[in-house]
């Protein structure tokens, strides 16, 4: 049953041959997200936006919003894995293993993306196995920090979209019925024994 | 949500591998490896695995709508902003997934065209109608159930990106199925005609809930790729009575019958009666149950459901609609606000 | 001062609803575009911004519901059509047409940003702690409002036509946001809510710079006649609070 605005939307609806021949898509950037001050920046996702404003808005409300984050880094993936670069400050990410999502190792003076990974081997990894390492220019990162930039809403009340905002109300919802059905159970037995 | 590890996929096209490197990748993987973008992959797993999260993709965006149907009528403040919230996630869901799929090799733009003009399929539960509120109770507490559980096992599968959007999914997946445990434990305890309307609701998702693991196993499920290269770690028919073991007897408990249903082809319940299999084995711990009515799973999935052109309609027109959107800000005279 | 005399109840009443109402409806409306718009992650975007208003209005029902004691369910959804008090912009239909929905937005949350400020410095205490709160999340819809502006109107020649097409068309809507609600010259002579000058003339000087920058013309006439904000309403939103109402009307009293 739909809403008045869809039904008329799909009345309007064209058929046969897609009229458009777009093929063109955006670029890539990769997210990475900050809990809790002091915690690490830990990849997130990635997202597809023509341009910094856009991915920095579809970053805030589609990776800052499923818990309480205080702080956001958007960049170009090209930007994280490229080899090449210009002499200055690179943050590095490395992925620790098959599965597990890059973490930020932290920062790193360096020539170019080759030589910060190999700073990152150096000051960071050491001896541990890694899987892979991302190295982003400082230049070409976006940081968004919640004090300044509100990212997971602090007025609002947000645990309608959170599983625990529902624990206390389903538990005692079921603890109701059960309570419902053992007097309903037990008058109706009182009746059968009564008739 | 989906259990789109069924998805059918011919590999006998797929180069073949190099059988030193093949043998090594299965080791690697029957040992419980896990397999990142960069490393080596058989063509056909490759295949296999973009298609398994195009088709996952599909679902989530298009199972968004039948739910986004009921966000304007939704019957509080709390409910409108759950429902949305919901549908918004679901629409996250794809969003993640074509970035999983695109990243094996096929373009977002690609795979929304095929979904559109029907060249690629999305999971046969979102074929059916919503004719009232209840549906989408239903659908949150069922669905979404049905989905954790399948998603669950997903989650050991092989692939890093899949595993890690698995994750993810599986987090929001818990808000929708407890908001949807929420709503119908309200609608039980409620008026006659909100229960009434809720037992309707039922029968109607019932069947197609026990239909979404897919269909029976095949005897060689494990030696198939999907399992053998752990893209899938469970089977249909374990994952189904997992389901209904925990969920059959919530739904008694509720007040609720589970019945027989048929329908016809509008997706209209025409017959129900009270499953007469359904018992539970004291010694195994599993319910006996009435298998859903594969011959009507088969017809839907054949690309007729009774919402498939409606759905694929409203999937076009947003396309459609928004190219000039897409257009205007990807040929931008100017790029605004650059950091 | 943290209680509310009696003599301001009604008026009071009178300006949380314009301000719930148009958030309950703008969101609602929104909401309808989940899984519906031209980009995924501008889809799930929207529809942040479309839950912000559900919940900011919800906020504004609380805080009508501690003077009047009714709960806010009740006071959002079993009104009669003459009783709700938003701008009929909110519920203006935009048929799925992108530049349409930006069009609303930016007058509205312009609109609202002000507002909002101009509330926080009420001097009934909960009304400038809630308005407070809520404007800092607000601007994150100024922002984002902002941007689709400065896109679509610095973007292809056929979006620029486009977005100023939607402008020029939600223009005698977007007049109507400044209606007064009856009896607000009561809380400013009480000194309930300060008068800060013209609210109209302050969002129109904001939507033109923000407009303009943008490369786009936006004309808007002071509010004329009666409309929303004293319950003259138009068909589309008696359509919307129809849809609103539609399954909570089948039952008022049951719990959903």
């Amino acid at each position: 049953m739909l809403s008045e605005a869809r039904s008329n939307a799909i009345a309007k609806s064209n058929s046969g041959e897609l009229s458009s021949s777009e093929v063109e898509g955006f670029q890539v950037w990769e997210v990475f997200t900050q809990k809790k001050d002091g915690d690490i920046h830990l990849h997130t996702g990635s997202l597809s936006a023509p341009d910094l404003a856009l991915a920095k808005m579809f970053a805030r409300e589609h990776y800052g919003q499923d818990q309480i984050c205080v702080s956001l880094w958007v960049g170009e993936r090209d930007s994280f894995k490229s080899l090449g670069g210009d002499k200055e400050t690179y943050e590095v990410f490395v992925q620790k293993d098959a599965g597990s999502r890059h973490e930020h190792a932290g920062s790193v003076d360096a020539i170019n993306g080759k030589d910060a990974r190999e700073k990152c081997k150096e000051q960071f990894i050491k001896d541990n196995a890694f899987c892979t390492i991302w190295a982003c220019p400082l230049s070409k990162l976006s940081k968004i920090e919640s004090s300044i930039d509100m990212i997971w809403r602090e007025t609002t009340d947000q645990s309608y979209r959170l599983a625990k905002g529902y624990s206390k109300v389903v538990r005692q919802k079921w603890e109701a019925l059960r309570a419902t059905k053992a007097v309903d159970k037990y008058q109706s037995e009182d009746l059968e024994d009564t008739f | 949500m989906s259990a789109s590890a069924n998805v059918e996929v011919n590999i006998n096209d797929c180069e073949v591998a190099d059988p030193k490197k093949l043998a090594a990748f299965e080791a690697h993987v029957a040992a419980g490896g896990l397999i990142e973008s960069n490393d080596w992959m058989p063509d056909a797993y490759r295949t296999l695995m973009l298609r398994m999260a195009e088709h996952h993709a599909n679902s989530e965006i298009v199972g968004s709508l039948p739910e986004g149907e009921w966000i304007t009528r939704a019957p509080s403040l709390l409910r409108k902003l759950a429902l949305t919230a919901k549908v918004q996630d679901e629409v996250g869901h794809g969003q993640m997934l074509y970035e999983v799929a695109q990243d094996l090799g096929k373009s977002r733009n690609a795979m929304l065209r095929d979904l559109i003009t029907g060249v690629t399929k999305y999971h046969n539960c979102f074929n059916y109608p919503c004719p009232t509120w209840a549906d989408i109770c239903m659908i949150a507490w069922l669905i979404d159930g049905a989905a954790i559980l399948n998603q669950g096992t997903l989650a050991h599968g092989s692939f890093g990106p899949y595993i890690r959007t698995m994750r993810r999914i599986n987090m929001e997946e818990a808000f929708h199925f407890k908001h949807g445990e929420d709503m119908v434990l309200t609608l039980m305890r409620g008026t006659e005609h909100q229960k009434q309307m809720a037992q309707e609701a039922f029968d109607r998702w019932w069947g197609p809930s026990i239909a979404f693991f897919g269909p029976n196993d095949r005897p060689d499920e494990r030696e198939r790729p999907a399992m053998k290269w752990r893209m899938k770690t469970a089977t249909n028919d374990e994952l189904r009575q997992k389901f209904v073991n925990r969920f059959a007897p919530a739904a008694m408990a509720t007040g609720l019958v589970i019945n027989v249903c048929e329908k016809d082809e509008k997706g209209i319940v025409t017959s129900a009666t009270p499953d007469p299999l359904l018992k539970l084995d004291e010694e195994t711990g599993n319910w006996s149950f009435t298998q859903p009515d594969w011959d009507e799973f088969f017809r839907v999935i054949r690309g007729n459901g009774p919402c498939n052109d409606e759905r694929l309609a409203l999937r076009r027109f947003s396309y459609e609609q928004g190219e000039w959107v897409r257009k205007a800000i990807l040929h931008g005279s100017t790029t605004p606000n650059n950091n | 001062m943290s209680e509310l005399e009696q003599q301001f109840h009604a008026p009071m009443i009178q300006v949380l609803l314009c301000v719930a109402d148009d958030k309950l409806f703008l969101g609602h409306r929104n909401s309808d575009w989940t899984g519906i718009a031209p980009i995924l992650e501008a889809d799930i975007a929207f529809s942040s911004l479309a839950q912000d208003d559900i919940a900011h209005a919800s906020a504004f029902y609380e805080l009508m519901s501690s003077i009047t004691g009714q709960d806010p369910d009740q006071i959002a959804f079993s009104r009669q059509e003459n009783e709700y008090r938003c701008a009929d912009i909110v519920t203006k239909s935009d048929q799925f047409n992108w530049a349409s929905a930006i069009a609303r937005q930016f007058y509205c949350n312009v609109y609202d940003y002000l507002r909002l400020q101009r509330l926080s410095n009420a001097t009934w205490t909960p009304l400038a702690y809630l308005s407070k709160r809520i404007c800092a999340e607000q601007a994150i819809h100024l922002d984002h409002v902002t941007s689709w502006i400065e896109h679509l109107g610095n973007g292809t020649d056929d979006s620029k036509i486009r977005i100023q097409l939607a402008l020029d068309e939600y223009s005698p809507f977007a007049s109507m946001l400044s209606e007064s609600p009856e009896g607000i010259e009561t809380l400013f002579e009480g000194g309930i809510l300060i008068d800060e000058g013209c609210l109209f003339t302050a969002w129109k000087e904001q939507v033109k710079r923000i407009a303009n920058k943008a490369g786009l013309t936006v004309s808007v006439e002071p509010c004329s006649g009666v409309g929303g904000r004293n319950g003259k309403h138009d068909e589309d939103f008696t359509r919307s609070l129809s849809e609103l109402q539609e399954v909570f009307l089948t039952d008022p009293a049951a719990a959903w």
